[in-house]
């Protein structure tokens, strides 16, 4: 299947899917108006993509800021990933980056963390 | 009356520390320019990434809820209006929301407020993770960020216009040496 792409602008994140390598990116700032709509063709690229089982996946959360409207958008990406490393014989890894003296996006990782049954790492940056 | 020549608005906005002020429909441009501002302000600074959050949570809070809309035609549909305020001193930064609401609606406002008014830091990011996964008209998620991010309780303030409307004013102030 195809990679998914988007190029980062203020208020939207950049993207990077990547269906062959399993490496999967999301950077920037997110904070569209109407995340709903904005997150729609990238929930579809995932719904697709994890439809083929036992893929070891890696998802490298590179984002600086983002707003709760687009914090429930990446609880629907985790819940799908968490879905496919219980049930699908996957193996998924999150990578939560965070700029140095951040602890406000450290702490929003852990929430996450505890939230849905994945493996987090959390790595600084600086 | 209050002067309001180009001189006279400017005392104004000194007289009353105001470093960013907007009326009207808060659109993802209009956000952009206050991200600008206070990024060239305040580089790097988390505190400054703080106040933001808590205006993008007040925009969008506008943007959903307030009962006076106008159409916009960059989004292709009816936004809310309202007004935000950024003032500046040398201990805070206070960041003021306003705008209608339909009356039935106050009271679950102010339970809302309340309520997160009533809970200590773990409790709030215990209420927050939950909330997170109630339906998206129904949460108060918005409101508990704007309070975690400030460190602070809601201020708020609600008076009745008339039949319909109310008028809903938010205040949350950010200590400038807050917990890092």
């Amino acid at each position: 299947m195809e990679n998914f792409t988007i190029n980062g602008k203020l208020f939207i994140p950049s993207v990077n899917f990547n269906a062959e390598t399993h490496l999967l990116e999301i950077g920037g700032e997110s904070y569209h108006e109407f995340t709903k709509e904005f997150y729609q063709p990238i929930m579809e690229w995932l719904k697709n993509y994890l439809a083929i089982p036992e893929n070891t996946i890696v998802f490298n959360f590179k984002m600086n800021y983002y707003n709760t409207s687009s914090s429930r958008r990446f609880l629907e990406i985790f819940d799908m990933l968490e879905d496919y490393h219980t049930n699908k014989n996957g193996h998924v890894t999150v990578n939560w980056y965070y700029q140095a003296g951040d602890l406000d996006m450290l702490e929003s990782g852990e929430e996450y963390a505890e939230d849905v049954g994945l493996p987090f790492n959390f790595i600084v940056m600086n | 009356m209050p002067d309001l020549t180009p001189y006279g608005f400017a005392k104004i906005i000194e007289e009353h520390n105001i470093v960013l002020a907007f009326q009207g429909m808060m659109t993802n441009d209009i956000l952009s320019v206050v991200a600008n501002n206070l990024q060239k302000k305040h580089p790097d600074d988390v505190m400054s990434k703080r106040v933001f959050s808590i205006v993008v949570e007040m925009a969008q809070n506008i943007n959903l809820y307030s009962s006076e809309v106008a159409y916009s035609e960059s989004d292709k549909r009816q936004v809310g209006q309202g007004t935000v305020v950024i003032s500046e001193t040398a201990d805070e930064h206070i960041i003021y929301s306003g705008n209608l609401v339909e009356n039935d609606k106050v009271p679950s406002l102010l339970e809302k407020c309340n309520r997160i008014n009533a809970l200590g830091p773990d409790q709030l990011r215990e209420y927050f993770i939950e909330q997170r996964r109630l339906p998206e008209d129904e949460d108060s998620v918005g409101l508990v960020e704007m309070v975690r991010k400030s460190g602070n309780p809601l201020v708020f303030d609600l008076e009745n216009i008339d039949s319909h409307n109310t008028f809903f004013t938010l205040a949350i102030s950010v200590n400038k040496k807050a917990k890092q």
